[in-house]
Formats: structure tokens, C-alpha cells, sequence
């Protein structure tokens, strides 16, 4: 029985392990700050089981929900390009909002703040995920597959353009980089493994509504990135695994029932403080050089 | 990299520490899931203390000589956090009946897990009309949306009014009474307008209900937005009839309204007057020193008819879950409790009541 609890949390983990990674990607990699990239989770999360729900495969609902996801990361992108540091981060605040805003008032597609109930279980030809360690091992093997794609991706040519760019694009711009399409293609590729992840998190808890994919996700997702190190996919992984499984030994310290939930949250707090303190480059961070080399 | 390494670790013995310890069943588990902290956790805690009041009554005698423990989850109203929580409660601590949540979107995302597990979920709090579909052990003893709107629809037939204005909270609480008054209301609706949930502002849209010259105006709020629509209402010198949902059965909203309260009619399940209640009622003055808030009679019931069920020997979920079905008339502090073949309380007993000089009573048609 207490496998069930256990490959849950496994499950979670695999999710946001994604998620971590995709935003990874755009704010470690290539240092523009996003604070909307729950909005690529809802993305994928609605777009995943609206076409489910109205009786499409659940593969093409899958990979429908990543190009979706990337399309709005694209279109993001655009005014994203602009933009830098703070602007950046509040422009991308808003498209988190408006994001959230379209969801929880397109009551025809989206049935708005009642959510959509009873979401099916993915099929994959014929094979249904219902179980539990199924289920695992569908979000295991696409975590899997997301960390080898990014590692093969940032490893390459990409990778290092998109260090470059972060750390000056001025300079980057100079050795004949095209910094507009590179910022594009990260945010869209961000967005599109993100949009995944929404795939996977729809199916599985087969109850969305707008409040899940609030700023709070966003803020979650990336303190997972900034624990576990900006610019490291296994940080990334490592924050997830930490963040998912932090507040669980908390349930099972017995605290008195009058203030448990207060106290739960203290504690949790004191615990990333704690954290955060001791590595404030996160756990597998990089070295960022900015300073050294001067914006223009 | 080492350091790392020995925190993960550290972390994750705790987490198996704390699972393997498992003691001898000296108590009978049972899982609460509810809002203890966030925005609504006032109703998580309301909850809580009537379970709590409902338990100090149950461990007096016992059940069988064992004590009824409640595990207590911080689910924060969140699907999410909702699904972590009830898997835990299920397969950790193995409980056969979770009480909770209170907002239906999580109560939504528990069902399927309990479902599956064929553990008994009964929700004191949540109104969504979706919920009687969530399965066989899904119960609820709070009236759904449905039967509420219903019955304020009846007031405004047997009124004759037939042309009303629509102002509902934009979540899914105000969407569900305004799309069922949609289906039932025989009348025109002339203008349906959406308020955020925190707002506090509502004279532009009472200065466009006004222009529309209605019969009356149903308020699918809460009682803060809601009291706060009466009184500016009256500001703008908008003399209508209003009718609401049971939220407004709080001596609150006299308190922000003032008298711009009186008038208003509204459907409640409150018995108000019945023994069950005042016993209760008078309980939970004596335990807390305030009077019990909302929801605090729905915790208090769903304790005790699961008690009742383990008193008559049911302790596995699918018993338990028989058990209610079979239940004719608990008397409850909140109801009268019957649930239908969908879990829902059958044909709770609601009573039309309206506000008078400040204070609530019970409507009598004139």
C-alpha cells in the first residue's frame, strides 16, 4: 500500500523534474528571467485533454500539447525580444496572468473555475496507463527522454550560444550569432517540454482547473531551478526531487493537530532557507561570469 | 557535491523513517483534508473545530473501546496538493474514510484516488454539481448548487417576478448557481455580470442593473461581496428585491450591510431552530467562545455519521459506504441527512428566509 503514496510522489517528481529542466533552459541557459512558464504547463495541460476529451488519441493529444505549448512560446518570444532583465520578467508575469485570465473566463472550451473532471487515462495503442507504476513508467521514461534531448541540444553549438548570450549579447552579436532566433528557439523549446509536462500532470491527477497553474507554480518550478542550480539539468532533477519530498517527512512528525497546517508551513520555509543559505549558487549551480564581461 | 549528497540523504530517510513506522492499530484512523492554510483556510478551521467538538463527544464512550484519531492534512484548497494528500492518508496511515475538502475543485481531484481505493470521501463543504457524478464513494452533506438554486427560483416564481439580473462571484461556485438558474429560471434574464471574488466595488455593475429595470436581482455570492452589493445597492437608491443563496444566513451580513440588509430573501438548510442545532450550537459556545461559523455544523455531522457507521460495526470503506446509503433521517446539527444514490443529501430541508429590522427570520409570504 504505501508503494502507492511512494511512486505518487515518484510521479510528481518526474513532472516537475520536467518542468524544472524546460524553464532551466530559458532562465539558467540563456538568463532571461520567466515568470510565466506555468502558463506552458496549462498549455499543455488543456490542450492535452481538450483534444482527449473530444476523442482524439492520447499520442497526438501528447505531442499536440508540446507544439502548442511552443507555438505560445514563440509567440512570447516576440515581444520577449525586446526585453531584458526585470522588463522581461514582469512581461512574462503578464503572459502567466493573461494566460490564466483566458482559461478562467473561455468558459465555452475551458468550462472556466469549474475545471474539467474525469480525465482520462493515457492509452497508448491499446496499452492503458491506469496503474500507478504504469503511470511511473510513462513519466519516468519522459523524463528520461527530456533530460537526454536538453543534455544532447545544450551540450552542442545551441548550448554554448545560449551561455553566450546570457552572459553579454552584445558580444554575442558581434561573432555573427543571431541572438533574436536563438532567443526564440529556446523559448520554444522551453515551452514545448513544459507543454508536456502539462500532458502528463492533466492525466494523471484527471482534474485541471485554472488554480493550478497560478504564479505560485511558477515561483515553485523556479526555486526548484534556482536550488538545484541555474544552467544544470541535474540540478534541476535534484531541486524537483527535494522541493516534491521536502514537506512530506513534515506530515509524519505528529505535530498537534491545533496548528499543523501553520506549522508545517514554518518549518518547510525554515528548511529552504536553511538550503538556499548554505549553497546560494544551488546545489549544482554554474558560475555565472557576468561582471566580468561588461554589458555594452 | 558530498554535502549535497548527505542532505538528499538525510531527506530522504526521514521520509522512510516516518513511513515505516507503523504502531499497532491502537485507534481507528480517520483523514481530514482541509484549507488550513491559505486564503480560505477560516473555513478549513471552521471545519476542524466542529470535527474536533465531534470527537471529544466520540472518544467519551469510544467505539468498541478504541479511540477515533483524525489526520489532519494541510490540503490548501490546491488539486494538486489535494492528490498528494490523500494518497498519503490511503496508503500510509490506511484510512477507509476521508472527510474533506471543502472547495470542490480539490474535493474533485480526491474522488477519482478515492474511488479507485474504494475509500469513503464525504466533503462538508463543497457545492459543485459535478461532484454527484464523481462516483460511488464520494459523498457530500452539504446541499449541492442544484437544489439551492431551485428553491430561491421558486421564491422568485411564487413573487411573480420575471425579468432578473444575475450578479455571480467568477469561480465555481458563482458560475454553477448561475448556470443552473440559466436552465430553470422560467422568466427573462436580462443581464448576468461576473465579479471577481475580492472585489469590493460593484457600483458600475448595479448602475447597468438599474438601467435594465429589473423585478429583482439574484446575488450568487459570498456573504462579504454580497453584503457589500446590498449596501451600495441602496447608495444608488436601487429599490429591488434580492435573493441569494444560504450564504447570506450569517449575522455578518447585517454587520456590513446595516440596513440596507433588510429585504433580502434567501434559501438556507440552517434548521436554526431545531434541537440538534441549538445543542450544537451551544457546545461549541462553550468549547470555543464564539459562535459556531460556517461550515463548522457541516464537520460536526460528517464525523458523526461515520462514527455512527463504525458504532454499528461498518469499518471497511465499502461498509461504510453501505451503510450511508441506507441512512434514513440522521439528525444532524446542520440537516437532516439522507443521502440519494448519488451521495448527495437528499431533498435537504431548506427554509426561505429573509432579514427584518437586522435580524434574520424566517420568511412568511405575504
Amino acid at each position: 500500500m504505501i508503494e502507492a503514496y511512494i511512486l505518487h510522489l515518484l510521479i510528481l517528481i518526474c513532472i516537475y523534474a520536467i518542468l524544472a529542466m524546460s524553464l532551466n533552459l530559458i532562465t539558467g541557459y540563456a538568463g532571461m528571467l520567466n515568470l510565466g512558464h506555468a502558463a506552458f504547463f496549462a498549455i499543455g495541460a488543456y490542450t492535452s485533454t481538450l483534444l482527449v476529451m473530444a476523442g482524439f488519441p492520447f499520442w497526438f493529444a501528447f505531442l499536440a500539447a508540446a507544439g502548442m505549448a511552443a507555438l505560445f512560446g514563440v509567440l512570447l518570444s516576440i515581444p520577449a525580444l525586446r526585453l531584458r532583465g526585470d522588463f522581461l520578467a514582469i512581461a512574462t508575469l503578464g503572459f502567466g496572468e493573461i494566460i490564466r485570465s483566458i482559461l478562467l473566463n473561455w468558459t465555452e472550451l475551458t468550462r472556466g473555475p469549474l475545471g474539467i473532471p474525469g480525465i482520462p487515462k493515457p492509452e497508448l495503442f491499446g496499452f492503458e496507463f491506469g496503474a500507478l507504476h504504469w503511470y511511473f513508467v510513462l513519466a519516468f521514461a519522459v523524463t528520461v527522454a527530456t533530460y537526454f534531448i536538453l543534455r544532447k541540444i545544450l551540450a552542442g553549438n545551441f548550448g554554448i550560444v545560449l551561455k553566450a548570450i546570457r552572459e553579454s549579447e552584445p558580444v554575442s552579436e558581434s561573432l555573427g550569432k543571431n541572438v533574436k532566433l536563438v532567443k526564440i528557439q529556446a523559448f520554444a523549446l522551453g515551452a514545448c517540454f513544459a507543454g508536456l509536462a502539462g500532458s502528463l500532470f492533466a492525466h494523471y491527477i484527471t482534474f485541471i482547473d485554472p488554480s493550478s497553474f497560478t504564479l505560485a507554480e511558477t515561483i515553485l518550478i523556479l526555486l526548484m531551478v534556482t536550488l538545484g542550480g541555474m544552467s544544470s539539468l541535474k540540478g534541476s532533477i535534484a531541486g524537483a526531487i527535494i522541493l516534491i519530498l521536502l514537506p512530506e517527512p513534515l506530515r509524519f512528525i505528529g505535530l498537534p493537530s491545533a496548528m499543523v497546517g501553520q506549522l508545517r508551513q514554518i518549518i518547510y520555509a525554515g528548511l529552504l532557507l536553511a538550503l538556499i543559505l548554505k549553497r546560494p549558487k544551488g546545489l549544482f549551480g554554474e558560475k555565472w561570469f557576468k561582471g566580468i564581461v561588461s554589458e555594452g | 557535491m558530498k554535502g549535497e549528497i548527505a542532505v538528499m540523504g538525510i531527506v530522504l530517510c526521514v521520509l522512510f523513517a516516518g513511513c515505516v513506522q507503523q504502531p499497532e492499530d491502537e485507534t481507528i484512523k480517520i483523514g481530514a483534508l482541509l484549507p488550513l492554510t491559505g486564503e480560505v483556510m477560516i473555513w478549513g478551521e471552521n471545519t476542524k473545530n466542529g470535527m474536533e467538538l465531534a470527537l471529544e463527544e466520540i472518544n467519551k464512550e469510544g467505539i468498541n473501546g478504541k479511540e477515533i484519531e483524525i489526520i489532519y492534512e494541510d490540503s490548501q484548497c490546491s488539486p494538486s496538493k489535494t492528490s498528494t494528500s490523500i494518497q498519503k492518508l490511503i496508503s500510509v496511515d490506511r484510512v477507509n474514510v476521508v472527510i474533506g475538502e471543502i472547495c470542490s475543485s480539490a474535493t474533485l481531484a480526491a474522488a477519482p484516488i478515492a474511488e479507485s481505493n474504494q475509500v469513503v470521501l464525504i466533503s462538508p463543504g463543497s457545492a459543485a454539481d459535478s461532484i454527484s457524478e464523481a462516483g460511488d464513494f464520494i459523498f457530500r452533506n452539504y446541499p449541492k448548487n442544484m437544489q439551492i438554486t431551485e428553491s430561491v427560483i421558486e421564491v422568485l416564481d411564487n413573487l411573480g417576478r420575471n425579468r432578473i439580473a444575475i450578479m455571480y462571484v467568477n469561480n465555481d461556485y458563482g458560475i454553477s448557481l448561475k448556470e443552473n438558474a440559466e436552465k430553470i429560471f422560467a422568466g427573462e434574464i436580462a443581464i448576468a455580470e461576473a465579479h471577481d471574488q475580492k472585489a469590493t466595488d460593484f457600483r458600475t455593475t448595479l448602475a447597468k442593473v438599474k438601467e435594465q429595470n429589473v423585478d429583482a436581482v439574484f446575488l450568487a455570492t459570498y456573504y462579504t461581496d454580497g453584503a457589500l452589493i446590498l449596501k451600495q445597492a441602496k447608495e444608488l437608491n436601487l429599490d429591488v428585491l434580492f435573493v441569494g443563496p444560504d450564504v447570506f444566513d450569517d449575522p455578518e451580513v447585517v454587520k456590513i450591510a446595516g440596513n440596507a440588509a433588510d429585504g433580502i430573501i434567501f434559501s438556507t438548510v440552517k434548521p436554526g431552530a431545531g434541537p440538534a442545532f441549538t445543542e450544537f450550537s451551544s457546545k461549541y459556545k462553550n468549547k470555543y467562545n464564539k459562535e459556531p461559523g460556517f461550515l463548522a455544523d457541516f464537520g460536526f455531522d460528517a464525523l458523526n455519521v461515520i462514527a455512527e457507521a463504525m458504532r454499528q460495526g461498518n469499518f471497511e470503506g465499502e461498509e461504510i459506504k453501505n451503510f450511508l446509503y441506507d441512512l434514513k433521517d440522521y439528525p444532524g446539527a446542520s440537516n437532516t441527512i439522507t443521502f440519494d444514490s448519488k451521495g448527495d443529501v437528499a431533498n435537504s430541508a431548506l427554509v426561505i428566509k429573509t432579514i427584518k429590522n437586522g435580524e434574520i427570520v424566517l420568511y412568511e409570504a405575504d
